[in-house]
């Protein structure tokens, strides 16, 4: 069992990271500045490889928001994790995470800016496996799949740039031409959930709740969307990809919206929610609305975060029921971790002074002035009429008359749980107000006329009547309408076959023509003891302890990385 | 600009049914910018000076007709940070000049609108004089 001593140890440092972060955050921002600090490895051929860290205003107030989600994630798995966690692998699989993570976020140079992208998708495939469930590893070897095939699409890109700039620094490689672009726009877009590599996000829930806060609301997900912003100076050059980007977001949105309202699982539905965001935020970048855009990836990191830690402390209740249809009793046993619910419910609703107005309102009134059509705005709110549903939904289901389930288990609040929810509830609550003028210094917000501003306003009233006075809360009559979009229009089902179908089958013809064929008869002499001698001790250090083989397989994809 | 508050429905189905009569948004005006006027229009310029706006370190995008009242806010910011609630008359300034030069553009795409559905019409009469 790990001790509490080691997540309070991980959750100080981190927190203090936090901290420091914060003060050079307000640094950068005052001196209008940025820091690039680069360090010579080697140089090769008279190409030099150096790790650069470029600090400006957008990575120091990611890391910032990244190393204070992280902080409180640490004590908070502590008390989720108690009865599963049997060794420090889970702490050094997060952690191995968060490392990743800054590096993606902080790296200039494209070569080690790739090893924590790399990363980023080998150790949530750990992460989702935790379990090790028959669920799990099915969901895992999706995501992994799909995050490999971004990976393979930004090795092109690498190599496409390293042919023309050498240096692969990031603000010095200006290839702007519409094969690169749209490798690169592809990788961010895998790894964003972006449609069509939208259905990994709601397959990976079967992850642990920690991980779920962390990784897939807050940090994995919005690396593809970082990067994008970082490599702006590219991807505006082309209009063409950035109406692809437009349109792709939307329907990402879209189908995210749909399918969370027929979506009964807690936790598949707040996926979806993050995937509507994403495209949300991927749309505001199309659009030229960078800061806007950052903005609000910063205050949904927050408050989606949030809502899936109190989730989990309401499911701890239901006997980690996962169903919304109970989420009324666990409201009786944990009435503060429901009120913490509810202001995250509040900024995804967009209230008027909360974090989520700041950002995504503000979004709404600017894409008014964007060079976008009617039929995106009519497009855009609808999507909005879809988080309204499903956000009243939660709020409404909590409500509820009681549902009891057999065999719950009734889980006291501990002070470090407690304060760990606090503390992001007040960041949550002031993060927008306070540092929009920060990070949104040159912005400009145009005037809107009354009734586009009040639009979003009003559909949120409507919305909230509807479900307020309508007792029966919505359920389609129609098997097959419930049929499609429970099962996400079945693009999950499709891509599941299409990827493993031709993953299975190639790999079945290299172990055919290969192991059966040629290296049967060739390394059938010492060359053949020695490689079933690797295999076995490769085989042993998996099955020893599950942190050397994590290490060891790191290592070596690192030292091939190298090589290639 | 196609802006979704200037004309909702109009330039979105013009722009399928009669793609001539609407400006890109992409391109320079094809008009004269003088077509139509008998003295000179009054010239617009920059106030704040190429060094200003380098010393300032004013990005590319906002060095418009605005970047003067920019490089006053960005300087009362940096007097009074964090503290930037003080900087907001500085601030508003900014954005009444940035909605002035908005409106301003919003009319050359209207002039431009309205001389391209004016070329159009001519057009259309003389085709029926041929025919």
């Amino acid at each position: 069992m790990t001790s509490f001593y080691n997540h309070l140890m991980w959750f100080t440092f981190l927190f203090t990271s936090f901290c420091f972060s914060l003060l050079m955050s307000f640094y950068i921002s005052y001196m209008n500045q940025a820091l690039y600090v680069s360090i010579n490895m080697f140089s090769l051929w008279n190409n030099e490889m150096s790790v650069s860290f470029y600090l400006d205003y957008m990575s120091s107030w990611f890391s910032t928001i990244i190393l204070l989600i992280s902080s409180v994630i640490m004590v908070y798995s502590y008390f989720y994790m108690a009865p599963y966690s049997k060794s420090v692998y889970f702490l050094w699989l997060t952690n191995l995470f968060i490392f990743s993570m800054l590096m993606v976020v902080n790296m200039s140079n494209l070569f080690f800016l790739m090893l924590g992208w790399d990363g980023l998708g080998l150790v949530s495939f750990f992460l989702i496996v935790y379990y090790q469930n028959q669920s799990s590893i099915t969901s895992g070897m999706f995501t992994l799949l799909m995050n490999r095939l971004g990976d393979s699409f930004f090795l092109l890109t690498i190599a496409l740039f390293f042919y023309t700039y050498p240096d692969l620094t990031m603000f010095s490689s200006n290839l702007t031409d519409f094969l690169s672009l749209t490798l690169l726009l592809l990788t961010f877009m895998t790894k964003s959930a972006i449609y069509p590599f939208s259905p990994w996000l709601p397959l990976a829930m079967a992850a642990p709740t920690p991980i779920s806060a962390l990784v897939h609301s807050s940090t994995l997900v919005t690396a593809g969307l970082y990067l994008m912003m970082r490599f702006s100076y590219l991807l505006y050059s082309s209009y063409t990809l950035m109406q692809l980007l437009l349109i792709l977001s939307l329907f990402t949105s879209f189908y995210a919206g749909m399918n969370s309202i027929f979506e009964k699982d807690l936790k598949k539905m707040i996926a979806l929610s993050t995937l509507s965001h994403l495209g949300f935020i991927g749309m505001a970048f199309s659009s030229g609305l960078l800061h806007l855009a950052f903005f609000h990836m910063l205050t949904h990191a927050l408050f989606k975060s949030l809502l899936f830690m109190t989730m989990g402390d309401i499911m701890i209740n239901l006997n980690h029921s996962q169903d919304i249809r109970y989420l009324s009793s666990g409201m009786l046993y944990t009435p503060m971790s429901c009120m913490v619910m509810y202001v995250s419910i509040l900024n995804l609703l967009g209230l008027p002074n909360l974090s989520g107005y700041f950002s995504k309102d503000l979004v709404l009134e600017m894409m008014n002035y964007s060079s976008s059509s009617i039929l995106v705005m009519l497009v855009l709110f609808m999507n909005v009429f879809f988080t309204y549903y499903y956000t009243y939904q939660l709020f409404f289901y909590s409500f509820q008359p009681i549902k009891v389930l057999p065999y719950q288990n009734f889980h006291s609040p501990m002070l470090g749980h407690t304060l760990c929810l606090f503390i992001m509830a007040i960041s949550t609550l002031l993060f927008g107000f306070f540092f929009l003028s920060h990070i949104c210094s040159l912005t400009l917000f145009y005037p809107v006329p009354l009734v586009n501003k009040s639009l979003p306003l009003f559909i949120n009233l409507i919305m909230f009547l509807h479900l307020f006075l309508n007792t029966k809360l919505f359920t389609s009559n129609s098997p097959m309408l419930n049929y499609y979009f429970s099962n996400m229009m079945f693009l999950s089902n499709l891509m599941l076959t299409l990827s493993s179908n031709l993953y299975y089958n190639l790999s079945f013809m290299l172990v055919k023509s290969l192991e059966f064929g040629v290296l049967n008869y060739s390394l059938n002499s010492y060359p053949k003891m020695m490689f079933t001698h690797l295999s076995s001790y490769v085989l042993n250090l998996s099955t020893l302890n599950p942190m050397k083989s994590v290490l060891f397989m790191s290592s070596f994809m690192v030292l091939l990385s190298v090589l290639i | 600009m196609g802006g979704a508050t200037s004309q909702y429905f109009g330039t979105f189905s013009e722009s399928w049914s009669n793609p001539n009569v609407v400006p890109s948004v992409l391109d320079k005006p094809k008009h004269d910018p003088l077509f139509g006027f008998q003295n000179e229009r009054e010239t617009r310029e920059i106030k704040a000076s190429q060094d200003d706006l380098y010393w300032a370190k004013i990005p590319a995008s906002r060095r418009d007709y605005c970047a003067d009242h920019l490089i006053e806010f960005q300087r009362c910011r940096k007097q009074n940070y964090p503290f930037l609630s003080k900087c907001e008359h500085i601030k508003h300034e900014w954005d009444h000049c940035q909605n002035e030069d908005t409106i301003l553009r919003m009319k050359e795409f209207e002039r431009e609108r309205r001389l391209l559905k004016r070329e159009e019409r001519k057009r259309l009469r003389e085709e029926a004089v041929i025919q």
